[in-house]
């Protein structure tokens, strides 16, 4: 062994810092489940007014944690995101303040489909995930 | 207004010099131009009086704020890009200092014509807010935006801009002899802890916690 080119020192030395960067690779690509595009795009259009955790703000924003929208219907957030509520409408909360839920109607269906799967996952939705399928249905049938 | 620009960098750049040597002995600088009287007394750039109604319709002056260290800003109520966060923000410290009557809040709408005693009454139920500690403030829109430049902060309408109204998320310190000590990004978390921390040094000499 001694006289050999490369010792089995030189290989444990040598081969540690692959090892960890290998473990790293895999452990981020394995963190599955995580929907990035969806926690970016709520970072991007959300989380000004629902905040970071949905937490909301007091009775000015609501929260989204008991949302019964995610919870039990989030085919009908498709069309609360694309078009947002009316300044007039007279459902709004505080009929007052004329800061309401905002129209989006740039975000493709591909994005909104990324948008509401990451709001069931992150606020426990008792339904399945909603497929881009319902979503494009949804995005036609918008009022 | 470049001129007022300028200053406004000119003070970001002080602070930014203060937050260089965190382990200095703690002082506050006093921000904006500084005057020299005839026998060398150095006169601080200090906030003038001013008449605003509150959310309970009182008619709030500097005399209200005598004696009292003040965190300001300026925001508007429809605003849908940052202002939430500042609010949310802005009910932290109204919360720690609630019992604490040596610091008061005092947040100007930007858009007088929609924001009116009514409407600053609505927002500020909806956030559940006590009116002595935070008064939320309308009134002339020159006298509002005059302040802001005396506050060395510069907002301005914009059709382009979200909701209509360009501002900073700025909130600013001002101690008991009306002179400007930080300013403060209103829509960070660590930002707004360094202020809870600053006042408490103004208020009682010496670092929170
Ligand atoms: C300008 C602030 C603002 C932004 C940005 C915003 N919302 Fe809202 N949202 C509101 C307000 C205000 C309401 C309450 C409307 C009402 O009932 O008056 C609301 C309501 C909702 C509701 C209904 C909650 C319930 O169960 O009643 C959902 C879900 C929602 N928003 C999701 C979103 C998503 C997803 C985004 C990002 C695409 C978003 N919001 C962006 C302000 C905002």
């Amino acid at each position: 062994m001694e006289k050999k080119g490369i010792s089995l020192k030189t290989i444990i030395l040598f081969s540690w810092p692959v090892l960890l960067i290998l473990g790293l690779l895999i452990w981020r690509f394995s963190s599955k489940g995580e929907n990035r595009a969806g926690k970016k795009l709520y970072q991007m259009y959300c989380s000004n007014c629902h905040m970071e955790k949905g937490e909301g703000l007091r009775n000015l924003i609501p929260s989204l944690e008991n949302s019964s929208l995610i919870d039990q219907s989030p085919e009908k957030l498709v069309c609360l995101i694309r078009n947002g509520l009316d300044p007039e409408n007279p459902t709004a909360q505080n009929p007052n303040i004329k800061l309401v839920m905002p129209a989006h109607p740039t975000l493709t269906a591909n994005e909104i489909t990324s948008l509401i799967q990451y709001l069931q996952q992150s606020w426990d939705s008792q339904k399945p995930l909603i497929s881009f399928q319902t979503v494009e249905n949804e995005i036609n049938n918008c009022p | 207004m470049k001129s007022k620009n300028e200053f406004f960098v000119l003070s970001l750049s002080l602070l930014l010099l203060a937050a260089c040597s965190p382990d200095k002995p703690k002082n506050l600088p006093y921000l904006g131009i500084k005057d020299v009287t005839a026998n060398g007394d150095t006169l601080f750039h200090t906030i003038p009086p001013f008449a605003f109604l509150d959310q309970d319709s009182a008619l709030i002056t500097e005399a209200d704020f005598e004696g009292k260290v003040y965190i300001t800003d300026f925001f508007f109520t429809s605003c849908p890009s940052i202002c939430p966060k500042m609010k949310s923000q802005m009910i932290r410290i109204h919360d720690e200092f609630l019992d604490d009557d040596r610091l008061v809040l005092l947040s100007h709408t930007i858009d007088p014509e929609n924001d009116s005693v009514a409407v600053l009454k609505a927002y500020a139920d909806a956030l559940d807010i006590k009116t002595s500690k935070w008064h939320m403030v309308t009134g002339d829109k020159r006298a509002i935006y005059d302040m802001a430049n005396k506050y060395l902060v510069s907002v301005a309408e914009d059709n382009q801009a979200p909701g209509g109204f360009v501002h900073g998320g700025h909130f600013i310190l001002i101690d008991t002899q009306k002179r400007i000590r930080g300013y403060y990004d209103g829509t960070k978390e660590d930002e707004v802890n360094q202020l809870m921390e600053d006042v408490t040094f103004l208020l009682d000499g010496k670092k929170g916690n």
